[in-house]
């Protein structure tokens, strides 16, 4: 918001002019876009970096002539193709928890890049749900749950994410929507680099990503409140909140996106971080468990 | 062009017998031609002549040379005193050229006596800080302190004592000292108008061996005003290394410094945000500013908590003589100063106040057009001083001084656009911030010779981002209703106590301490969303410490040799941990031929950081936060070398400084300050040093004085996890730092002035490459993955920290100032233009997708975005 409010300040007194800057010479390289899941299959997209001056930047064109070979634990499983309607690659390859994968690619122009990621373990965990008062005015119901898991000894991270989904008479799902919640939790909160993935303008979160530091090794329960979808317009709805173990690289990649921007004097630059050798992007993995909230 | 005639009238002539003249009119001649501050007793040069040449009271010489030539056989000499003005004295018959020695007196001698008072201005009974006492006749001077306090050690009996201050008749009284040995001295304001800026760089004080810049209320009124507005931190910017940043942004960058590490102190007690409209303009109304010191390399001892420098700005007293009222009225803002006595003359009072009230011109307007693209902004500033003070007995006296501050932008919306309301809703956000300090001082002279201060001193500082909301969404018949608070500031109480001993002119000892009581907010956000019962605040805690200091002063003079000997002690208590610190503070100045050779070395620690956006622009919702268990204290060493001197009328000086910071604070990439997260969490910790050469001339003409302020510099961090480890270029390292002002008096009525300034553009940090990352589903089945509100679109990757560069600031201000009476009130309107050609210095950059006019191709430019165009402004002040 007080970046919204100085901006508008600027935007009534600002005078501008263009001005030249020398940046360095950039060569394209190819860019790795893949989050994949354990029991999931692999899929990727593949792009291009260019100089930010270019007046082709950024391009959305993905790089489709690509050779896509990926390994499991070092041995070769198998290729993915470019499938022009999913505007990816997708393989045939279903990631398993535990094992290490890479991915390399090879396009015509580029030089090779590759990556790879190591599939967390799941980690089973337990809700229990203590429902708020009857809220008036077709107001939700905030609920109370708390999230019981052991976390292993040794660096872990994780990130909390809830669905709401109803589904049709065929049984697919034609509703979905993330859950939203808050806490106040200081082991939810406390940590490097940890915290709820917050927007001031909209106060519930949909996901939190936090680290082990606070609980390394312990039996954790961790509170949060939970909004629930509203007991009229929310009927059929089942919610069901996810404990995703994710990887360092998944981890850091995505709190990088979340923070700072571009452009403004307000923002710190971010610096993403990637595990693609000789490109830019993510190859990274995850491994969620899910509980089913009580209506 | 007197000094041509003069070689003319020499040349047609030829050469003639030494005529002489009038001793008083040529000192007066003399005075008045080279600007000179020059005091002397009626009766010392009644019915004396001079044989001086008229060539070398024309020429450049150096003062002090052409002094010499004027008194020579006069049996007067002149002696130049700490407070810059010269004083002619008799000479000593046995050692003509040496001030006399202390010696033991003769048994059955009379000791001699301290006569101590306070000096004054006549007119308003304001204390006249750093002005000159001294008893011609046996060579002793000294100078009053912040309270205008004098102490002088002088032999018993009948003894001549002369207060002169710049811009006032000397007072020249004939003491009994045996009887009197306490008198306060007024001085009445000399005809002359406004004066010019006068930059005290040369003091020679022993406790003004330290190279500080002093300015004066009236010199910070000489500089070209803003919107109608003179301004302090304004004028400081306009000496060598002395920086302000980006326009737009607050705080002063003094010697490679951050905002955070100048300690600005108003009536003693520290300000934490000294800025109005985004630094537009500073937190002291100038027209209540009594003097300001700046000291921008080592400090004396009695300042700390900083690493940098330390502006010090003492505001007036109020005229205990008579009320008057004042009041500008201005395009931007208006204000009111009003002062008198209280109790008959035992004290005085002073009040003003200041508003903008653009807000309240613009809102019938905005409320006829519907807002910009349906928003409706409003901003205003005010601020309001208030002070007292009494005598009580007649040695004590009680000072009361309140300042209050608030700054509010704020945005309204009734309709779907922006991001303040929901659709069908309306919303409201805030940007505020303020000061808030007050201090209970209590001033006594112990003895003639020992002067104490003590004072109680509270200060707030804190800013809010507020967000209200309210909707009703299509079907619903009650409003969701949103609101939030992000919080943060910082509280201080604190007591200090300072003692003043003056064993003699050329020896004064300094000692005190202080406890200050901090309560820092670092930042809370709470919410209520939907009227739902969630607990909804977040770092709400806040963190208590306890900072403690102990210091000592020893300023003497040896021979040509001004010394300042300190040392402070520190210490820190906050949470389970605690800090210590001794800091050194030497500094020196050496009088050889003619020329001042200065130096000082200091020790700083500072136990508090500011922490802001990566560009470190001083925005007021930057957070302050303590040093912690985890985060520790800052600290510098800090050494300065330089030369004075003066040529002429013109005077110019040269410094050069180095210095070493370390345990600085900076957040980590991709880390912003959140209510959800430690801030501890999110920073880094480096070191930072900085270089530079300061060149100053100012020349003080009878009608046309000019400064001009040339800065060479380098200043760098380095931080282990900043920049891949390697040092990167400070945000505001300025290569090159020019100002140049010029103030020239047309006529009795007019004054015409100008200011350039002229600054390397800023290092900022830019991306070099760009691509589009999409976030992929994790598969083909219709399913969501955690990956935060991210998504897919254009991702950068960033080049060096700070690794390019904006293009040069530069701008230039003028100002016509236009002196008038009606009746017996002075009246004066002001014409101020600022940024006269309209330059656009940018204050932010961005990427721009354009079409170029010459081929119609579509094209990426790098566009900064300026803040202040040419703003051009007129005031009206009057008294009533």
């Amino acid at each position: 918001m007080a970046r919204s409010l100085l901006l508008l300040a600027l935007a009534l007194a600002a005078c501008d002019a263009p001005f030249r800057v020398e940046l360095p010479e950039h060569d394209s390289r190819l860019v790795v876009s893949s989050l994949f899941a354990a029991d999931s299959v692999i899929t990727l997209t593949v792009g291009r970096s260019l100089s930010v001056l270019d007046p082709d930047a950024p391009s959305s064109d993905n790089v489709t002539t690509a050779t896509v070979s990926l390994f499991e634990d070092g041995t070769p499983v198998g290729e993915a193709t470019y499938v022009p309607n999913r505007l990816r690659y997708i393989s045939s390859v279903r990631a398993r928890a535990g094992r290490t994968y890479r991915v390399r690619v090879e396009a015509a122009g580029f030089d090779p890049v590759e990556a790879e990621d190591t599939v967390p373990l799941p980690r089973p965990f337990e809700v229990a749900v203590v429902p708020g008062p009857t809220p008036t005015g077709g107001r939700p119901r905030v609920d109370a749950v708390t999230v019981r898991f052991a976390d292993p000894s040794g660096e872990d991270f994780y990130a909390l994410y809830g669905l709401s989904e109803r589904r049709g008479a065929d049984g697919a799902i034609n509703q979905l929507f993330g859950l939203a919640f808050s806490s106040t939790d200081p082991l939810l909160t406390d940590g490097d680099l940890t915290g709820l993935v917050t927007d001031f303008d909209d106060p519930y979160y949909r996901q939190a990503f936090f680290r082990d530091r606070a609980f390394d090794g312990e039996s954790v329960a961790l509170q949060i409140d939970v909004l629930r979808v509203d007991s009229e317009a929310g009927a059929g709805f089942t919610e069901r909140l996810r404990l995703a173990a994710v990887s360092e690289t998944y981890y850091g990649y995505v709190r990088a996106r979340d923070t700072g921007g571009v452009s403004t004097p307000f923002d710190t630059p971010r610096a993403l971080p990637s595990n693609v050798v000789g490109g830019y992007g993510i190859f990274a993995a995850f491994a969620a468990s899910e509980q089913v909230l009580p209506e | 062009m007197t000094r041509l005639a003069l070689v003319l009238v020499a040349l047609a002539v030829g050469p003639v017998a030494a005529q002489t003249v009038p001793l008083d009119d040529a000192l007066q001649d003399f005075a008045r031609e080279r600007g000179l501050r020059l005091v002397y007793s009626g009766d010392l040069v009644a019915g004396q002549r001079t044989a001086c040449p008229a060539r070398t009271r024309a020429s450049d010489r150096p003062a002090p040379a052409v002094l010499a030539c004027l008194l020579g056989g006069t049996g007067l000499e002149a002696r130049r005193l700490p407070s810059g003005t010269y004083a002619v004295y008799r000479t000593a018959p046995s050692a003509p050229a040496q001030r006399p020695r202390p010696t033991p007196p003769a048994p059955g001698a009379r000791q001699p006596v301290t006569l101590s008072g306070t000096v004054t201005d006549a007119a308003t009974g304001e204390a006249l800080i750093g002005a000159a006492v001294y008893a011609p006749d046996i060579g002793q001077g000294t100078t009053t302190n912040a309270y205008g306090f004098y102490s002088l050690t002088i032999p018993p009996g009948r003894t001549r004592v002369v207060a002169s201050y710049v811009g006032f008749v000397p007072n020249d009284v004939t003491l009994d000292t045996g009887a009197d040995r306490r008198r306060d001295l007024a001085l009445t304001a000399a005809p002359s108008g406004l004066g010019e800026v006068v930059v005290e760089a040369l003091d020679g004080a022993p406790s003004d061996a330290y190279a500080s810049v002093s300015l004066s209320g009236e010199d910070v009124q000489s500089v070209p005003a803003v919107l109608g507005e003179a301004d302090v931190l304004k004028a400081l910017q306009l000496q060598p290394g002395v920086g302000g940043g980006a326009e737009g942004t607050s705080g002063l960058h003094v010697r490679g410094g951050t905002p955070d590490q100048t300690l600005v102190l108003l009536d003693g007690i520290p300000v934490y945000n000294a800025s109005h409209l985004f630094g537009f303009l500073s937190v002291f109304n100038a027209d209540a500013v009594n003097r300001v010191e700046l000291f921008k390399g080592g400090f004396p001892a009695r300042y700390g908590g900083r690493l940098s420098s330390v502006v010090d700005v003492r505001m007036r007293e109020g005229n205990d003589q008579e009320a008057t009222r004042h009041a500008r009225i201005g395009l931007l803002s208006s204000q009111a100063l009003a002062e008198g006595p209280i109790g008959d003359g035992r004290g005085s009072y002073l009040v003003a106040g200041r508003r903008t009230y653009i807000d309240l011109l613009a809102a019938p307007v905005f409320k006829a057009t519907g807002g910009i693209d349906g928003l409706t902004p409003t901003a205003y500033f005010y601020d309001l001083n208030a002070k007292a003070n009494t005598r009580v007995g007649d040695r004590d006296r009680l000072y009361l001084s309140l300042y209050a501050g608030r700054d509010r932008f704020a945005a309204s919306s009734t309709d779907s656009d922006g991001s303040l309301a929901s659709p069908e809703g309306k919303g409201k956000g805030e940007l505020a911030w303020g000061n808030l300090t007050g201090a209970l001082r209590w001033t006594r002279p112990i003895s003639d010779r020992l002067f104490s201060a003590t004072t109680l001193t509270a200060s707030a500082y804190g800013f809010n981002v507020g967000l209200d909301s309210r909707r009703v969404l299509p079907g619903e018949t009650v409003a969701q209703t949103f609101r939030s608070r992000y919080v943060s500031g910082i509280r201080d109480l604190a007591l200090q106590s300072d003692l003043q001993w003056s064993a003699s002119p050329a020896h004064s000892v300094t000692v005190g301490g202080s406890v200050v009581r901090h309560r820092y907010a670092p930042g809370a956000f709470t919410y209520d969303p939907f009227d739902t019962e969630v607990e909804t605040s977040l770092g709400a805690d806040p963190v208590r410490s306890w900072e403690g200091a102990l210091y000592v002063e020893d300023a003497v003079r040896l021979g040509p040799a001004d010394l300042s000997l300190g040392l402070r002690a520190t210490g820190l208590a906050v949470g389970g941990a605690t800090y210590g610190a001794l800091e050194p503070r030497l500094a020196a100045r050496v009088g050889v031929g003619g020329v001042d050779v200065r130096g000082s070395l200091a020790r700083m620690t500072q136990y508090l950081h500011l922490l802001t956006t990566v560009g470190g622009i001083g925005l007021p919702a930057d957070l302050w936060v303590p040093a912690t268990a985890r985060v520790g204290p800052e600290r510098a060493w800090h050494l300065s070398a330089g030369v004075a001197g003066e040529a002429g009328r013109t005077r110019w000086s040269l410094d050069g400084y180095l210095k070493t910071m370390g345990g600085l604070v900076a957040y980590r990439d991709n880390a912003t300050a959140r209510a959800d997260t430690d801030w501890q969490d999110l920073v880094t910790r480096g070191e930072g040093r900085s270089v530079g050469l300061e060149a100053l001339v100012e020349h003080a003409g009878p009608r046309t004085s000019v400064q001009l302020a040339y800065t060479l510099a380098k200043t760098d961090r380095q931080f282990d996890a900043l920049n891949g480890g390697e040092r990167f270029p400070y945000r505001y390292d300025r290569t090159h730092d020019l100002g140049l002002s010029v103030r020239h008096r047309l006529s009795r009525r007019l004054d015409l002035s100008a200011a350039f300034l002229y600054q390397t553009g800023q290092a900022i940090t830019l991306p070099t490459v760009t691509f589009f990352a999409p976030f992929p589903s994790t598969d083909l089945s219709y399913d969501v993955l955690p990956s935060s509100g991210a998504g897919s679109g254009q991702t950068f990757v960033y080049g060096p920290r700070n690794g390019f560069r904006l293009p040069a600031a530069h701008r230039l201000d003028v100002a016509l100032d236009v002196y008038f009476r009606r009746g017996p009130r002075p009246h004066a309107l002001s014409f101020s233009v600022y940024n006269v050609y309209n330059r656009s210095n940018p204050y932010y950059v961005d990427f721009s997708r354009e079409t170029d006019p010459e081929t119609g191709e579509e094209q990426t430019v790098l566009r900064g975005r300026g803040l202040l165009p040419i703003l051009p402004s007129v005031s009206y002040q009057f008294s009533f």
